[in-house]
């Protein structure tokens, strides 16, 4: 059984993301910022997958994944995928269970990606940073996304 | 006059002198200009060895308890304004965690380095710690924040720019590269390119300047201007130390140059934004300023490790964003 990705939330999540960055996501930053991340993700075609695993470290084969599939910066489709499907993304994105629940609850994604709380397990580094703020952006959106994980951990501890 | 002889123009033996042997008891006589524009080039053409650097550390290292803030507390309560206080947290947060995450990502870069190496990255680790804890002190005994470490970065984050994540997550996941390969030399280029030669050398050297000439200036926050002015010191030595591992790892093997291009290309993109402005004018400076100073200290470190930018570069550094204010 699945502890963070369910189905219904990748559904939820390719509901919101598919939407892209609404006016008030754009609020309280400049607007050079956001033509950055438009530039940056209008030229971006492919799979930014996320993994959760139970401990750091942990074989691929123990964790459970979802795939973000993305088109010149738009996202297409949001949707729970196989350890195999996982590794022929284009950039992997994983933490622990513990993690994703801290981010989930509304840590923010900047403080994740430098604290490690998330690990880029494949992908090229460079390449990567250079849409870096996108990435950022489109993680903090999963912040309005409501997750079971957050409720169900957040009770079980 | 070559290029290295003329940044240290005006640094004359005395001087060096001055700076060289300050002691905390002392350091607020040294000018914070001297310290960057001209301090840190001596002797930078002959590289001083790993060795040698490594019994400059222990000469310059000064103890983070002695310094007392207790007049930088009443000028941060009575003398100074709330536009001078919103600028000068919005500078000097991004040290508060450039300090502390340049210190946890050090070690993995001291394993593939050489005998030498190894011995002068233990010390910088050690600098880079102590420099940590000085802003966790300024934080706590100077603006009056509460808590333990993480619990003082957690608030400070908060002045903290979102582009910081730029520079500082790639180190992080250099680092993580780095712990699975630690003697790619591509991988060492690279890490050092963004953390020697960009964070130290270009930002660092460049953000200094801005908190420590307001402070000079209005005669105010001596102890945050003796431990920076230090901390200053001490970043000549991890800059130079850069730099020759740098050259070194270039003249081994000379397609190298192109993994310094490529990591300054992605820095140079990062850094062509900013999701805020930062205030400078209260404290003394302009846009224009800070961004020439980028600009500067970026050609200077380029012109040390004998590379020229290609001309997409070139163009790229006129667009680095004079909202960066992060260094460590
Ligand atoms: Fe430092
Ligand atoms: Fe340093």
């Amino acid at each position: 059984m699945s502890r963070v990705f369910t189905d219904q939330w990748a559904a939820d999540v390719q509901a919101r993301l598919s939407q892209g960055f609404t006016p008030q996501d754009r609020e309280g930053r400049l607007p050079d910022y956001w033509e950055w991340i438009d530039t940056a993700s209008s030229t971006f075609s492919g799979v930014l997958a996320l993994g959760a695993v139970p401990v750091k470290g942990d074989d691929l084969d123990a964790g459970e994944f979802v795939a973000i599939r993305i088109a010149a910066g738009a996202v297409q489709e949001v949707r729970v995928i196989t350890p195999s499907e996982a590794r022929d993304s284009d950039y992997l994105l994983v933490g622990t269970y513990e993690s994703w629940q801290k981010f989930l609850g509304g840590y923010d994604a900047a403080r994740t990606v430098m604290y490690r709380h998330l690990q880029l397990h494949h992908g090229n580094l460079l390449t990567f940073f250079n849409r870096v703020y996108y990435w950022i952006q489109l993680l903090s959106l999963l912040h309005q996304v409501p997750s079971e994980v957050v409720v169900r951990e957040t009770a079980a501890a | 006059m070559t290029l290295i002889e003329n940044q240290q123009n005006g640094l004359t033996a005395d001087l060096f002198r001055a700076i060289e042997g300050a002691q905390l008891r002392d350091i607020s006589d040294v000018d914070i200009n001297d310290v960057i524009n001209k301090y840190i080039y001596n002797q930078i053409a002959e590289q001083p060895s790993y060795v040698e650097q490594y019994k400059r550390y222990l000469k310059q290292r000064w103890d983070v308890y002695d310094i007392d803030f207790s007049q930088d507390y009443k000028d941060w309560h009575e003398n100074m304004t709330e536009a001078e206080k919103s600028s000068f947290l919005a500078i000097a947060s991004g040290f508060h965690h450039g300090e502390r995450q340049v210190e946890v990502e050090l070690p993995v870069f001291m394993l593939g380095g050489s005998e030498d190496q190894k011995l002068f990255i233990s010390s910088q680790i050690e600098d880079e710690a102590r420099h940590t804890v000085f802003f966790d002190r300024f934080y706590h005994e100077g603006v009056g924040l509460e808590g333990d470490l993480m619990e003082v970065l957690d608030q400070s984050f908060e002045w903290v720019g979102e582009t910081f994540i730029g520079p500082f997550g790639l180190l992080a996941y250099q680092a993580d590269a780095l712990l699975k390969n630690p003697d790619d030399l591509k991988l060492r280029v690279q890490y050092a390119t963004n953390y020697m030669l960009w964070i130290e050398g270009v930002l660092a050297v460049s953000v200094m300047q801005i908190t420590l000439r307001y402070a000079r200036q209005h005669k105010v926050l001596p102890g945050y201007y003796a431990g920076f002015t230090l901390t200053a010191r001490d970043e000549a030595r991890h800059v130079q130390a850069g730099l020759r591992f740098l050259t070194e790892a270039i003249e081994q093997d000379p397609t190298l140059i192109r993994e310094v291009h490529d990591t300054l290309r992605t820095l140079l993109l990062m850094s062509s934004t900013s999701s805020q402005y930062v205030a400078y004018e209260p404290i003394g400076w302009t846009r224009d300023d800070v961004q020439a100073m980028f600009i500067t200290q970026l050609v200077r470190k380029m012109d040390l490790i004998g590379l020229e930018l290609p001309p997409d570069l070139a163009g790229m550094v006129q667009n680095i964003s004079a909202d960066n204010a992060i260094g460590g």
